[in-house]
């Protein structure tokens, strides 16, 4: 007995480290919860559209001081434009050069005070060669204003260089807002590129987000979904982690494998008591299964003490023998009660289903004889091994072929089969020829303390035992009979491959 | 004791029948057992009414209320005691079973019982002359 609870002691233990196991994996998994992931897409979403919006105001400011370089080269060319054409009409019609002057005075301190803007738009060189070319303009124009009235060969060289160097400084300009009018278009078609870019890769980050979203919320739920079905069904091994990372998922997970874990030892509980509340409504039966021979024995044991004289002493014999065979009676049914009330689990071991089988026939071999009955037994060779407990394999089997050989008081034939199922059970069955069961009674086979036989003949527990029994052994057990015909017991045990 | 009481005995336990037999008519009574019920109720139909009826309650086959209607149908002033296999006799008592003259649980004693079917004898002899049946 000690084995035996060792035994089922040690598998609860397993159950139990499986369960621990479980739920140390689920919490070992670095913690990524749901509410920080989305919060890490949705910051994720926001410092994209930062960049962009900077992105297009630091643009649009570039494009304003381009916009306003512009304007100012534009100022300047204007007064260049202007001094050229005082300088024109002072060669034509003699009038005053101050104003040309002026205007260039203007010009040069437009240059002067954006210089860096300039330098920044055309570069250190071209600045100063325009500063250059600006001043010798001025030189020119102041030379000329020195120059007595009237036309000298000196006035037409300065003229001359004048020209040339006017259209100089008013190309050069032109040239600088040529250049810069194409950097300004490039910008805003590299922006706009950018911008249809952005959208598309912003589609395919939000395809992703979409599909991330899903994934981590959605496929869940379909797990959970068949997480609970296969627990609906009666499966309770706890949820394992699937997935890198621990979310609020796996606290649901936790919170269901702790859920598995109290449904199973409050299933235990349940069965322990169901069991309990059945031999609760046994009580009836034991009370008559007991009484009788305790009745029958007190009976007797007072007949003899009150007239101890008056009985011949073979017939003191008889009723002493009727006493022994009545205590054998009520130990019979304590024995039944015991074994169906047994909570252990017997050790099991891997078996061999033809020889308990052929075991337990030699076992009725007597009763077969007496009875004259004839055993057809036919256990097929290499059976695969079924997973049990010998000595209670073999009670389930004696109270068969028991049974079997009181339905067939005249004789008759006891039939044993066992083969192997293709669902990894193995089929043992036992028929006989004899009386049959009534349609009334099949049902009530299996129930404790049903019998038809004579008081102390049978205690009806032999079947509710080897149901039990099979029960146990994760077996199943059948009854198919028809009046005076026979009646044919099955019993399925499962293989002893993964059980 | 009274001659020829007659006292009935209804068990499916053949030993109880053999002792009851022995000692009631160790005590003078004249009985008649039986281990099946459906053969005590044949004889209570056919032959001539008992005083007293002893019958077990749980039996298989008739049971001992069967027996007892078939007794309370031929012969009023016979007198039923029931033996029965429950502790839980007021429960017994409170349901219907009016019409017993009482219950003895299991196990009982000799004893006991041939006080019990003395004192049923009694009230069935005093029903008898009531109803000016006469014991013949
Ligand atoms: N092979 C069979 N043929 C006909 N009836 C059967 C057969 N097997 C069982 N039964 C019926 O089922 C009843 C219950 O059987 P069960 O083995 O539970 O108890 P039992 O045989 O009466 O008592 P015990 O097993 O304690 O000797 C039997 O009394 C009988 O009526
Ligand atoms: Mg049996």
């Amino acid at each position: 007995m000690p084995e035996e609870f060792e035994q089922s002691s040690a598998i609860a233990i397993a159950k139990e480290a499986e369960a621990i196991q479980a739920q140390h994996d689920l919490l070992k998994r670095p913690r990524l919860s749901l509410r920080t992931r989305i919060t890490m897409v949705f910051v994720l979403i926001f410092v994209l559209l930062g960049i962009i919006t900077i992105a297009a105001v630091l643009f649009i400011s570039e494009v304003e001081t381009k916009q306003q370089f512009l304007e100012k080269v534009g100022n300047y060319a204007f007064e260049i434009q202007q001094a050229r054409r005082y300088e024109k009409n002072y060669f034509l019609y003699g009038s005053n050069l101050a104003d040309a002057l002026a205007n260039v005075h203007m010009a040069d301190n437009y240059l002067k005070r954006n210089g860096d803007e300039v330098k920044a738009v055309v570069g250190n060189r071209r600045y100063e060669s325009m500063k250059l070319d600006l001043n010798r303009y001025q030189a020119l124009l102041q030379k000329l204003l020195q120059e007595p009235p009237g036309d000298t060969p000196e006035k037409r060289r300065i003229e001359v260089e004048l020209r040339q160097s006017g259209t100089q400084i008013l190309h050069d300009a032109q040239e600088a807002m040529d250049e810069e009018r194409t950097t300004m278009r490039s910008m805003l078609s590299t922006y706009m590129v950018t911008a249809i870019s952005f959208l598309i890769f912003m589609f395919f980050v939000m395809a992703y987000i979409a599909g991330f979203l899903v994934r981590s919320m959605i496929r869940p739920l379909g797990r959970f979904m068949k997480y609970a079905a296969r627990i609906g069904a009666g499966d309770y091994t706890p949820i394992t982690p699937t997935r890198k990372y621990r979310d609020e998922f796996s606290n649901l997970a936790m919170a269901i494998n702790k859920m598995l874990s109290e449904l199973v030892t409050r299933q235990e509980q349940l069965m322990q008591s169901r069991k309990m509340a059945a031999v609760g409504t046994l009580t009836s039966g034991i009370a008559h299964e007991l009484n009788n021979p305790l009745n029958n024995i007190g009976l007797t044991v007072e007949a003899l003490t009150d007239g101890f004289d008056d009985y011949p002493d073979d017939e003191k014999l008889r009723m002493l023998e009727q006493v022994y065979s009545q205590v054998e009676r009520a130990s019979a049914t304590v024995k039944n009660l015991l074994d169906f009330t047994r909570k252990e689990q017997p050790a099991f071991a891997p078996l061999s289903v033809k020889e308990i089988v052929e075991t337990t026939a030699r076992l009725a071999g007597n009763e077969l004889k007496l009875a004259g009955i004839e055993l057809d037994m036919d256990v097929a060779e290499g059976l695969p091994l079924i997973k049990g407990n010998a000595r209670s394999l073999q009670q389930v089997f004696l109270n068969l072929f028991l049974n079997a050989i009181h339905a067939m008081p005249d004789g008759g034939e006891l039939i044993i089969r066992a083969e192997a199922q293709d669902d990894g059970f193995v089929r043992i069955d036992v028929g006989d020829t004899g009386q049959g069961i009534p349609a009334e009674n099949i049902d009530k086979v299996f129930d404790p303390f049903f019998t038809t036989k004579d008081p102390g003949k049978g205690t009806g527990l032999g079947l509710s035992v080897s149901h039990s029994t099979i029960e146990k052994h994760g077996g199943r057990i059948t009854v198919a009979s028809e009046v005076g015909k026979g009646t044919r017991f099955s019993v399925y045990l499962p293989t002893d491959g993964k059980g | 004791m009274k001659q020829g009481t007659r006292v009935m005995v209804v068990d499916d336990e053949s030993i109880v029948c053999e002792r009851l037999m022995k000692h009631l008519t160790g005590e003078g009574f004249e009985v008649e057992t039986f281990t099946d019920s459906a053969q005590a109720i044949e004889r209570l139909d056919s032959g001539p009414a008992f005083e007293v009826v002893v019958t077990d309650l749980k039996m298989k086959g008739p049971t001992g209320l069967d027996v007892m209607h078939h007794v309370s149908g031929n012969s009023p002033g016979t007198q039923v005691i029931i033996i029965t296999g429950y502790a839980s006799i007021e429960a017994a008592r409170e349901a219907e079973y009016t019409g017993v003259f009482d219950f003895i649980n299991k196990p009982f004693k000799l004893e006991t019982m041939a006080a019990l079917v003395k004192k049923a004898a009694k009230k069935a002899g005093k029903d008898r002359r009531f109803k000016g049946g006469g014991g013949a």
